[in-house]
């Protein structure tokens, strides 16, 4: 028997090292494929010129700054570095790359509602840890345990939405990434019944944005800190949104252009939190309307909301 | 350490879970000193390992799994010894009541008094809610009918009991098995325990190459789609008519890999201790109709049911109107088997008409489809589309916490599907989901093929490639959150 198990943990140490050697293998081909790829983050970690308009911010960042239709009102290049759940400590981050591996943009736009979001999304920015000692310091701290599964199995980097993204915008860039559908009546039968809520801070993410905003100003870059539309009738049910606004204000020592309740057309939303093609594309062209990307307009006065739940 | 590993990895990480690091260590250890003991040492290592692994969902459920081995060893000793006669049955009524009663008390007592008060309040009497604060113990529906199956054999005389209390035991207790089935005969495991099982090289590499795919079809395959279906039976009014068919589509591959996955790491793990526990799924998607689905789906469930319920019912041998009564009790108590709740019983009498309606048309519908003359494969596949589809609609109950939920993914799938995925979130998702199915299910139909499966299996280079495949896309596609599975909390 002794020889049978003998030949047993031979052929696993023969499969062990098939599976070690196909795993480095096919992770450097996927390495090499993901910084081919047209997707935001590739291009940043690639390298290449600046943009004159870079955005960030979370999922309300990814569909509320449509950089097609800026580019084509503006006549600029915009690149959006946003992405779903991207917190203000990984914006900064991602921000400072850019800064690094393209040169300084003329103006950087903050969508500031990601100063709810704790770093979790970090995971799912795992592929470009490697490029990033930035990303890699905050998923080293925030998910030690996926660092060291990542480091076992190097194909495990892979492992997330993101990569397929950068797959499915292999050959096109992925800047016209918006939700291209209309939020459903029931959705929003339900948001008009919701109870109230408050919106969130986390200190962390305020001190990330104050550092954001320091780096901006000490690099000579424009800067605009706004928050996109909101569904309405959602944000109408948030019973803190001044003193929100207020928060981030302080922290971030700037004004911030409120865009939270501009648009009351309920066919320009995907849900209650995100634009849609529609609603990106006018949002668009009120921007360049309103002055939005010119640095010496002043910040306009908060459009009032009007809280129907306290 | 341990709360950051939960806040990386999620909760499920620290319980014995086939696909969590406490069963990873858990049977690296036991591996070696499992092979390396002999004789009783090996049963009794094993006994103890098994009470281990029952234990660390919760020490406390032991006690009650004790009391099962003990009571079922003592009553078939009893059940042999006496001569044939009313003191045998009472016996054994007296051990399926102790049997039902336990199952009846943890896992239904709360489900039953709540039907009954709801009825009673809905004919305008007012009765104070009666609920029990009992945790179901893990595993008690597959060892129950473990046991129960052993009295019953035994009554029969088909079984000569076991008298070595230690060997019993372990045959219950038998950590692979033990808390998700499949679920074992006595008759078929204890014979294994009579002699040492000896270590086979091919019969151990089967079953690590069973491990694998078990974890391709739980990690991989049922864990990627776990979070779609989940959102979308969250809140089916506010998803759109075609997320919620790809959800319920979704749920029937989830569901099936998160089960077939499971019995093929417990069924692996055991060829690697040297037991051959049976097949417990057969490609049950694959079926043409419905009394071969049932004898591909959850196979010891479903033969259990047979041998101890719709035969002894009269199965189809008193008529025609006595045999679709037998089949409805079955699929009914089948349903009721799998929870305790209304929905499950709907899904069981979902199967229960199919198979009556089944046996209803299959002569007249038989020869029509003759008369047309179609080639036998077309036939083959339309008769599979419309089983698939029929099990994915009584799915849809069985996956739904309640009626209204299961109701609105119906409603929603008739009055808001559209031939598109523009209005369906998590797109990518979906996608790697759809990718996922096609190879699994193209997978199972190539297993088919017994040459191609022979020059597979021929080809040691063949073998390591598939094994080595398997190991890539767990870590590239798999989901280590460390879902539970589905069927613990049968």
């Amino acid at each position: 028997m002794l020889g049978r198990l003998r030949a047993a943990l031979l052929r696993l140490a023969v499969l062990a090292a098939v599976a070690f050697v196909g795993d480095r293998a096919l992770a450097w081909e996927l390495g090499r494929v993901l910084l081919q790829s047209q997707a935001r983050y590739s291009v940043l970690y690639r390298g290449g010129p600046p943009a004159d308009i870079v955005a960030v911010g979370h999922s309300r960042g990814v569909n509320g700054f449509y950089a097609p239709a800026l580019e084509k009102d503006l006549g600029l290049k915009v690149q959006n570095l946003s992405y779903n759940g991207l917190s203000m400590g990984l914006a900064e981050a991602i921000v400072r790359d850019w800064v690094d591996h393209h040169g300084k943009p003329r103006m950087l736009v903050i969508e500031v509602s990601n100063v709810g979001n704790l770093n979790d999304v970090v995971g799912e920015l795992l592929p470009y840890w490697v490029d990033s000692e930035r990303l890699r310091a905050i998923g080293e701290t925030e998910r030690p345990h996926t660092a060291a599964m990542a480091r076992v199995s190097h194909l495990f980097v892979f492992n997330c939405e993101l990569f397929l993204r950068t797959l499915y915008y292999l050959r096109r860039s992925d800047q016209d990434w918006v939700n291209r559908y209309r939020m459903s009546a029931a959705l929003l039968e339900e948001t008009r019944r919701m109870g109230p809520f408050e919106l969130t801070a986390q200190e962390d993410a305020l001190a990330a944005l104050q550092r954001l905003v320091t780096f901006a100003h000490e690099q000579g870059i424009a800067l605009r800190l706004t928050v996109t539309p909101y569904l309405c009738d959602y944000l109408e049910h948030a019973t803190n949104y001044q003193a929100w606004l207020d928060r981030i204000e302080r922290a971030a020592g700037e004004r911030v252009w409120d865009a939270g309740c501009t648009d009351r057309d309920v066919t320009h939303f995907a849900d209650r939190l995100h634009l849609n093609a529609e609603g990106a594309e006018a949002f668009a062209a009120t921007l360049v309307r309103d002055g939005f990307f010119d640095p010496a307009r002043a910040v306009p006065p908060r459009t009032p909301v009007h809280t129907v739940v306290e | 350490m341990g709360l950051t590993w939960v806040r990386d990895l999620g909760p499920s990480i620290l319980a014995m879970l086939f696909n969590s690091l406490p069963f990873l260590v858990f049977f690296a250890a036991f591996f070696p000193i499992y092979w390396a003991l002999r004789g009783r040492a090996r049963l009794w290592f094993s006994l103890l390992a098994s009470n281990v692994f029952y234990g660390w969902w919760d020490w406390r459920f032991l006690a009650l799994l004790w009391f099962s081995t003990i009571f079922e060893f003592l009553v078939a000793q009893r059940l042999h010894a006496l001569p044939d006669g009313p003191g045998r049955r009472h016996l054994l009524a007296v051990s399926m009541t102790v049997n039902l009663g336990l199952l009846g008390f943890f896992k239904y007592f709360n489900f039953f008094a709540g039907s009954a008060r709801g009825a009673l309040v809905s004919a305008g009497l007012h009765v104070p809610p009666v609920v029990l604060h009992v945790v179901l113990p893990v595993g008690i529906s597959f060892y129950t009918f473990q046991t129960m199956s052993y009295a019953i054999d035994v009554y029969r005389r088909q079984f000569i009991p076991e008298t070595d209390l230690l060997k019993f035991a372990t045959s219950v207790a038998l950590w692979v098995h033990l808390v998700a089935g499949p679920i074992v005969r006595a008759r078929h495991l204890l014979p294994q325990l009579q002699t040492d099982r000896a270590f086979g090289l091919e019969f151990a590499t089967e079953g690590f190459e069973q491990v694998l795919r078990g974890f391709f079809k739980k990690v991989v395959v049922a864990d990627s789609l776990a979070p779609f279906v989940d959102a979308t039976f969250l809140a089916p009014p506010l998803m759109d008519g075609t997320a919620l068919a790809i959800a319920v589509y979704f749920y029937a591959i989830q569901i099936y890999c998160d089960f077939s996955g499971y019995t093929d790491i417990a069924l692996g793990c055991a060829k690697l201790l040297g037991y051959d526990l049976g097949v417990n799924f057969d490609r049950p998607y694959f079926s043409t109709n419905f009394t071969e689905f049932w004898r591909r789906w959850h196979i010891s469930l479903s033969s259990w049911l047979r041998d101890y319920l719709y035969i002894p019912l009269g199965g189809n041998r008193e008529g025609r109107l006595r045999t679709y009564r037998n089949l409805a009790i079955t699929m009914l108590l089948g349903g009721l088997w799998h929870g305790a709740n209304w929905t499950f019983v709907v899904w069981g009498a979902l199967h229960g008409a199919y198979l009556i309606v089944q046996s209803v048309v299959a002569k007249p519908l038989a020869a029509a489809v003759g008369a047309l003359r179609l080639p036998e494969v077309v036939v083959s596949a339309v008769a599979g589309l419309l089983v698939f589809h029929l099990t994915v609609f009584a799915w849809i109950f069985f996956r739904a916490p309640t009626f209204a939920i299961a109701r609105e993914v119906i409603v929603g799938i008739a009055a808001r599907f559209t031939p598109s995925l523009a209005q369906v979130p998590s797109k990518f998702i979906v996608l790697k989901g759809l990718g996922l199915m096609a190879v699994l299910l193209g997978a199972e139909w190539a297993s088919f093929r017994p040459r191609l499966v022979a020059r597979v299996g021929e080809r040691p280079a063949f073998r390591y490639a598939v094994a080595a495949s398997i190991v890539w896309s767990l870590a590239l596609l798999g989901t280590f959150s460390g879902h539970n599975f589905i069927y613990f909390q049968f």
